[in-house]
């Protein structure tokens, strides 16, 4: 029995189509129709025939997406922010209502997930938040009932965290996925990333080296920081690297609050901003979803570099009933309709430095 | 474990297979670093990880710059790449 085999970065069905043609009746209807697809399926058809400075994670990365494929847009606008520090400059709504299906706590399962076109340099040297959502002012210092994925550019990793309450019970999950080392326990998220032994910059964006990186974060009903995952676009960053959690099983993130939620920055009064330094970083197709996404599901929303329309299912995506709050940035800060959550409540300002704009 | 800040030249001379934590200032003319080894050469020594996390934090702007600090749980876990220096 023939199988594929991977020549010059396809797959070829050589094998199968000797076999077809020497074993079977190519006169039948079917036989025909296999002969065919042997010798026309087309696999990995972008312009780069491997991926960049890695072998790929399995043989199904091949047939399921290139790590080169540059983003394609069906849409038209995304929105950017340059490296600033002022009050309310700003991608945020400022006061989504108190328990509602986005208000998670250390027991929740979710997936976020977001579009960056990196604008920083390496001399930036401090942290770009991706986003952050939470209940700020109960708490004793800003990061207080609080959670964000930020890219750490001093340390070259990826950080989330959770805390209900640091200046009390010292009560939170922290997990980072360190992207700077081709050895040990950072060889998944090196080999994920594609950067390299250089930092994330606008002068080097892994995979898809010019272009777009969808980062996305899934957590599972799990408390244990150990147990959350990063994909950087559909590849997986494998093993924390750092987690660190204390009594995050007992901790209570309140969700009976107003929280706040920022794109491209921290929610301190609304005026902690660095997102980039000359170049404005750009964020697009922001999601969240009140369950634990497949890896299926994301390599099928990651789509080679294609957004797909997250309202609707999609080939392995099967969760559009779940997706609770969508920012596709086609009408500004507007939410789309076709998720849970939409309106006035969860539209987001676009103000000061931040700015709507096309890709 | 030792806390310190020193400078970039003496962090430089450092046996970092000792280091488990090292943070670049903004300006990235010095180093906030967790060490087994003993430094009489520094800017700041810390008495303990908790010290040391709070002056990042008050002295955010000279660290992070974000209105963040550097955290004891950071320190504490590591994570130290030599060649992240550059």
């Amino acid at each position: 029995m023939a199988v594929p085999s991977i020549v010059d970065g396809n797959i070829s069905l050589a094998g199968i189509t000797a076999e077809l043609t020497s074993g079977y009746d190519a006169s039948s209807t079917e036989e025909t129709s296999l002969t065919t697809l042997a010798t026309t399926t087309t696999f990995n058809t972008n312009s780069a025939s491997y991926p960049n400075s890695s072998t790929p994670h399995g043989i199904s990365e091949w047939a399921e997406y290139d790590h080169d494929a540059a983003a394609s847009w069906a849409n038209a606008y995304a929105v950017s922010k340059s490296l600033s520090t002022g009050v309310g400059e700003s991608i945020r709504a400022a006061a989504m209502p108190a328990g509602s299906a986005i208000h998670f706590d250390e027991n929740s399962a979710f997936t976020i997930s977001i579009w960056i076109k990196a604008g920083w340099t390496s001399s930036l040297n401090t942290n770009i938040f991706f986003w952050a959502m939470g209940d700020p002012t109960s708490g004793g210092t800003w990061w207080d009932h609080t959670m964000a994925l930020l890219y750490k550019e001093n340390q070259n990793r990826i950080q989330f965290f959770m805390r209900s309450n640091e200046s009390g019970s010292n009560r939170d999950m922290d997990a980072a996925w360190l992207f700077h080392a081709n050895s040990g326990g950072y060889a998944e998220s090196y080999a994920a990333a594609g950067l390299g032994t250089t930092y994330w910059s606008a002068s080097n964006r892994g995979y898809n080296s010019n272009d777009w990186t969808m980062i996305t974060l899934v957590k599972t009903t799990s408390s244990a920081s150990s147990d959350l995952k990063l994909y950087w676009n559909a590849n997986d960053c494998g093993t924390v690297d750092l987690s660190y959690d204390t009594n995050a099983s007992t901790m209570s993130m309140p969700t009976n609050t107003t929280r706040e939620l920022c794109i491209g920055s921290t929610l301190v009064n609304n005026s902690y901003i660095r997102c980039g330094d000359g170049v404005q970083t750009q964020y697009d197709e922001f999601a969240i979803w009140n369950e634990a996404l497949t890896s299926a599901e994301i390599t099928a929303i990651y789509n080679s570099g294609t957004p797909i329309n997250l309202t609707s299912n999609s080939g392995d995506y099967t969760s559009s009933s779940n997706l609770k709050l969508y920012h596709q940035f086609e009408n500004n800060g507007t939410a789309n309709t076709g998720a849970a959550l939409s309106g006035s409540d969860y539209n987001l300002t676009v103000a000061g430095d931040s700015s709507h704009t096309t890709h | 474990m030792n806390y310190y800040i020193v400078t970039k030249e003496v962090y430089d001379t450092l046996d970092k297979d000792q280091i488990s934590y090292m943070h670049k200032s903004q300006d990235r003319t010095k180093r906030l670093v967790s060490t087994t080894e003993t430094v009489s050469n520094k800017i700041e020594e810390f008495e303990n990880i908790a010290t040391c996390s709070s002056y990042t934090i008050t002295n955010h702007s000279d660290w992070v710059g974000d209105g963040t600090g550097v955290f004891e749980w950071e320190m504490e876990k590591g994570g130290y790449i030599p060649v992240i220096d550059d």
